[in-house]
């Protein structure tokens, strides 16, 4: 292990004497939050860096004398000259550009990361521009902004998750201050567990994933918290239709340590009261969550960061069942600066998602039924700033997992037996600039787990198809026990990415990244529920991996105002896991019974026109995609489509989106949403047959048919009256209009004998022979919202 | 499956305000018409079987039924007996009991002359006859929330009690009948991974199969109930047939699957038909509610 530390912080040695660096925070001068991205740009050098995720930069120069920038968009440009003739440590503090409409023009800074940047597939997005998207019911929705990219769909409104580029749900690595979220949504999908008041940035990575993340296949989503106000006592928030949310942030000791807490509730439940119908108002629905963390810097070297997020939601028929699922992180985190060009960070996480189902204690026959994965995370990553034009990351992980599958506790006690596993991995990669046009980023990741007991394995006489007739006995293996490892050759997921600037506002970006994932989410429905769980590879599970190859052309016009990217990309998918017809998949012992594996492929081409500065902003996005599936084998039960390909559960051809943002003036703001998109693959009956008095419908080919076109319209209006001077308090309205035309966008549709709709307790009905298809559609009318928000 | 039910509950509850459904016309893809058979062989009932063609999903009433089929069962490979027309039209019966333990197989014969599908020989694969459990007592109870959580409504309900035969993989299917019409549009199926070997009634342990209920406090009426036994196949196929018939609707339906059941083309064995013939031990009671 010492070997291991001294490797790690190799660089140190490394640091040459002829040149001195420049170092230090980039902060928000309202509320001293650090700032992800800033830009630092040293132009009579032609060189640059930007701040990393905890706000620290570093640039190491020859001695001299310097003009410097710090850039950020809707933030006022800083212009330091500094003279760099001993190591200079400087933070720095960024104002917001006024949002008086007169002076909007003077934060339009010349920023043309897009172009320069050797990241591609990445999305960064402001709170505050999220904010200005229209929401359902008012509600500010990352996620939910987030499909409104290219590249990034659900399923449908009500969809658990989202898809990226053609990958399921699952393959999304979601991100919240470190800590891994299991389950996305609130609602059963309707709305995300991001509440955007305690949320500082979000990166989305589609492709070009650099080596430092990993476990999942299709993208990242990294969240990040705010670390609370270091400057002064503030809160904000709003009453919504939907929620309320309040955050409260403070310094505990100014400019040394703040806290942030933010909670939200909604309160649907106490609509459902209002119902007359007592099979509506005596049910409980309702989701909450809280964000919490406290920062510390200890000195300058060293800072300090406990974070927190709880939430859940809560269901409940009458006192007859309840049902609760919710994710809770948690995450320690300590910086360090070991000197100006190397900085760490080293994590601890906790990650925990639960649901319980069941009737309420004093029940007579009452039961519950627990499941619940938790993980631990250790981890150390460390950014060496080389020079100007390289940059070294590296870093180590170990994460443990812990899935309970199912617990049923009541009059009668069983249990899934519980299964651990370890991933251990580490990675390094070198950004590195050649001459003023080429910049590469190459990074290799090493991966491994190792499932390990206490468990009673099942053995099967096929173990490449086993099924519940085939079992032959168990193994038992010891606490700590290998079951199984998987830490060949296959565990190494290289990544690289290439800019060539072609001028200085046209770029040609290429990336390529082999990425693996240990766990799956098991579930058979079109898009997951909260009941679905992960399961580990094993012994009958193979770690699932993808190539990703992404290519892309990417311009400003206009001095940077408008951004434009083109991009292509290659997806090609080995060992998908995917559930045997009829699969049973909720508590089950032999689950691995239940799975088949597949491949898949995924191809496309997103366009996305994007303004972030000025009176108008938006964005323009369109993606033609592909997305795949195939199981094959030589026997024909083992096969899906006969073995052919068929679409994925979230193929759309052609994905439109235009956002659009106008400040009128520095009251009014008007903001309108697009959306159209190819309906999602459904499977259509292609006959029916008769079982005694039942019609069932004969299904072939899985997905051989879509859902109508999905479009849907939506506006919305800001309000912010004049603040008055000297007052910190002040407010605004926003209101609007979700699916303004009121399009009845098909979910789902649906094939049934037409007695199914009036008929459940199976009586007898004259027309059970007749059959019908039936499109459901969710939020079919114009749905207005209003929200008041408020800030101090 | 409860689960699926209360999760589309609630989702009822959430869509209430915002989400419709509407019967809409759809083109679906039609294949050449196959066979399909329903039926089974018992220990003490006989057994049918119902010779029918697949149709267009939108077909409206039943589907053409094929009478001059000529219908054999076999018995541990052997033929037993044939199954005759009966005058309900596609219907073949048979007298015939089958015994615990012996495997059943029909054959079809399908004539030239029969219009909807080409002619041939389509064969059910062999299905073990399981044991079943003879049903101790049946008795009507006065249930409440407080003495049966599920019970949604206060009442008298026919209860049955028995024993479970220890050793895992029974499966079982209920039929039930309110005075003497039956419940048809349900498949109501469960197995004994839960409560294998168990008394099922035995008090503080695990409440009596609760069958029926609430009585109409004013009429005389008697419920009837049939368990029979299934295999593992028969049950999965059961199953099958009831989410893809009857849970269908909710943003978690299960996805369509291809219900394939245990008919099949004897001269191309890879060529299915549609439909089950099943073997299964049978167990019968019931009781009159007295106001």
């Amino acid at each position: 292990m010492r070997k291991f530390i001294v490797l790690l912080l190799l660089p140190f040695s490394l640091i040459g004497q002829e040149k001195f660096t420049l170092n230090g925070y980039i902060r928000e001068a309202s509320t001293g939050e650090e700032l992800i991205g800033v830009n630092i740009l040293v132009p009579s050098q032609q060189v640059g860096t930007v701040t990393n995720e905890y706000g620290y930069y570093s640039l190491s120069l020859p001695a001299g004398k310097y003009n410097v920038q710090y850039q950020y968009i809707g933030y006022q440009t800083v212009i330091r000259e500094i003279d760099l003739s001993r190591n200079v440590e400087l933070n720095i503090e960024l104002k917001e550009a006024s949002t008086k409409l007169d002076e909007v023009e003077i934060s339009d800074e010349r920023i043309d990361k897009n172009v320069t940047s050797v990241e591609m597939s990445v999305t960064q997005l402001d709170t505050r521009e999220i904010q200005k998207v229209p929401q359902l019911l008012g509600e500010t929705d990352i996620i939910r902004t987030l499909t409104l990219l290219p590249g990034i769909t659900t399923v449908g409104e009500g969809a658990n998750g989202f898809n990226v580029r053609g990958g399921a749900a699952d393959q999304n690595l979601i991100l919240l201050d470190e800590g891994p979220v299991y389950n996305s949504s609130h609602l059963f999908g309707f709305f995300s567990i991001f509440n955007a008041d305690a949320v500082k940035d979000v990166k989305v990575y589609k492709g070009g994933i650099p080596a430092n993340y990993g476990g999942r296949l299709s993208s990242v989503i990294d969240v990040r918290q705010k670390e609370g106000n270091s400057k002064h006592f503030a809160f904000n928030g709003g009453l919504g239709l939907l929620s309320s949310r309040l955050l409260i942030e403070s310094p505990i000791v100014k400019d040394k340590a703040s806290f942030m807490v933010a909670a939200r509730r909604s309160y649907l439940d106490i609509f459902l009261k209002l119902s007359s119908n007592p099979e509506i108002n005596q049910n409980t629905i309702y989701f909450y969550d809280l964000n919490t963390k406290i920062n510390w810097r200890l000195g300058k070297k060293d800072r300090l960061f406990l974070s927190g997020y709880f939430g859940r939601d809560v269901f409940g028929i009458a006192d007859l069942f309840g049902f609760d699922w919710g994710n809770t992180t948690g995450t320690l985190r300590w910086n360090h600066v070991y000197n100006e060009r190397l900085f760490s960070n080293t994590t601890f996480v906790y990650s925990d998602y639960t649901y319980n189902l069941g009737t309420p204690e004093d029940d007579a026959v009452a039961f519950t039924l627990t499941s619940r994965i938790q993980d631990y995370h250790l981890k150390s990553a460390y950014n060496f700033y080389i020079s100007p034009t390289s940059q070294l990351d590296y870093g180590i992980e170990l994460i443990g997992y812990q899935f309970n599958p199912g617990k049923v506790s009541g009059f009668q006690n069983i249990e899934l037996q519980q299964e651990y596993a370890l991933e251990p991995n580490a990675y390094i990669s070198h950004e590195k600039r050649f001459g003023q046009r080429f910049t590469v980023q190459y990074g290799l990741r090493y991966s491994s787990f190792y499932k390990i007991g206490k468990q009673k394995s099942i053995n099967y006489t096929d173990p490449d198809y086993p099924t519940t007739a085939s079992v032959i006995d168990t193994t038992y293996y010891d606490s700590f026990e290998l079951i199984k490892s998987f830490n060949g050759l296959e565990g190494l997921e290289p990544r690289l990415s290439v800019n060539y600037l072609l001028d200085e506002s046209t770029s040609l970006k290429a990336s390529y990244n082999r990425t693996r994932q240990y766990i799956h989410l098991i579930s058979n429905t079109t898009s997951p529920t909260p009941v679905d769980l992960y399961r580990s590879a094993g012994r009958y599970i193979d770690p699932a991996t993808v190539h990703q190859y992404a290519l892309g052309y990417f311009r400003n016009f206009a001095d940077n105002t408008y951004e434009a990217s083109i991009e292509v990309y290659y997806k090609d998918f080995i060992n998908l896991v995917d559930y045997r017809p009829g699969a049973n998949l909720i508590f089950n012992e032999f689950i691995e019974t239940e799975l088949l594996t597949g491949i898949g492929r995924a191809y496309g081409a997103e366009f996305l026109l994007r303004k972030q500065t000025g009176k108008l902003t938006g964005w323009i996005g369109y993606t033609y995609s592909k997305s795949e599936r195939k199981v094959d084998s030589p026997e024909q039960n083992r096969t899906i489509s006969g073995g052919d390909w068929y679409a994925a559960n979230y193929d759309k051809r052609h994905d439109l989106s235009i956002v659009a943002n106008y400040q009128i003036n520095p009251n009014w703001d008007v903001g309108s949403s697009f959306v159209f998109q190819t309906g999602r693959p459904i499977t259509l009956p292609e006959g029916r047959f008769q079982y005694e008095d039942i019609v069932a419908p004969i299904y072939n080919n899985r997905n051989n048919g879509r859902v109508p076109n999905y479009h849907r319209l939506d506006i919305s209006a800001t309000y912010t009256p004049d603040r008055v001077e000297g007052k910190r308090f002040y407010s605004s309205w926003n209101f609007g209009i979700y699916n303004v035309y009121g399009r009845r966008n098909a979910y789902s549709i649906y094939f049934q004998p037409e007695a199914n709709a009036i008929n459940a307790e199976g009586t007898q009905t004259s027309n059970f022979f007749n059959t019908q298809a039936v499109r459901l559609s969710i939020f079919a009318i114009p749905i207005p919202f209003v929200t008041w928000n408020f800030n101090f | 499956m409860k689960t699926v039910f209360f999760i589309s509950k609630f989702l009822i509850i959430v869509f209430l305000l915002s989400s419709c459904q509407d019967v809409i016309d759809i083109d679906v893809p039609e294949n050449q018409a196959s066979i399909s058979i329903s039926g089974r062989i018992t220990d003490s009932q006989g057994g049918y079987a119902v010779v029918s063609t697949t149709a267009n999903y939108f077909t409206q009433g039943e589907t053409p039924k094929v009478e001059n089929a000529k219908v054999f069962l076999f018995e541990d490979g052997s033929m037993v007996t044939e199954m005759l027309p009966d005058s309900v039209p596609g219907l073949y019966t048979t007298s015939f009991n089958g015994s615990i333990g012996k495997e059943y197989e029909i054959e079809v014969q399908v004539m030239d002359n029969n219009p909807a599908f080409k002619a041939g020989t389509w064969r059910s694969s062999a299905e073990t006859m399981q044991r079943i459990f003879t049903i101790d007592s049946i008795r009507i109870r006065q249930l409440d929330r407080n003495t049966a959580p599920q019970v949604f409504e206060k009442g008298s309900y026919a209860l049955m009690y028995f024993q479970e035969p220890p050793g895992q993989g029974d499966a079982y299917r209920i039929t039930r009948w309110k005075n003497d019409s039956l419940f048809t549009q349900t498949i109501f199926i469960f197995d004994d991974s839960n409560f294998d070997g168990l008394y099922v009634g035995e008090k503080g342990r695990i409440p009596a199969f609760n069958f029926f209920g609430p009585f109409d406090e004013d009429e005389n009426d008697s419920a009837g109930i049939e368990v029979a036994s299934l295999t593992r196949n028969y049950f999965d196929f059961l199953e099958l047939v009831g989410s893809q018939v009857f849970n269908v609707g909710s943003t978690f339906d299960p996805p369509p699957e291809t219900i394939i059941g245990n008919i099949y083309d004897v001269s191309s064995p890879d060529e299915y038909g549609f439909g089950y013939f099943g073997a299964s031990a049978i167990s019968t009671g019931g009781v009159r509610y007295n106001p």
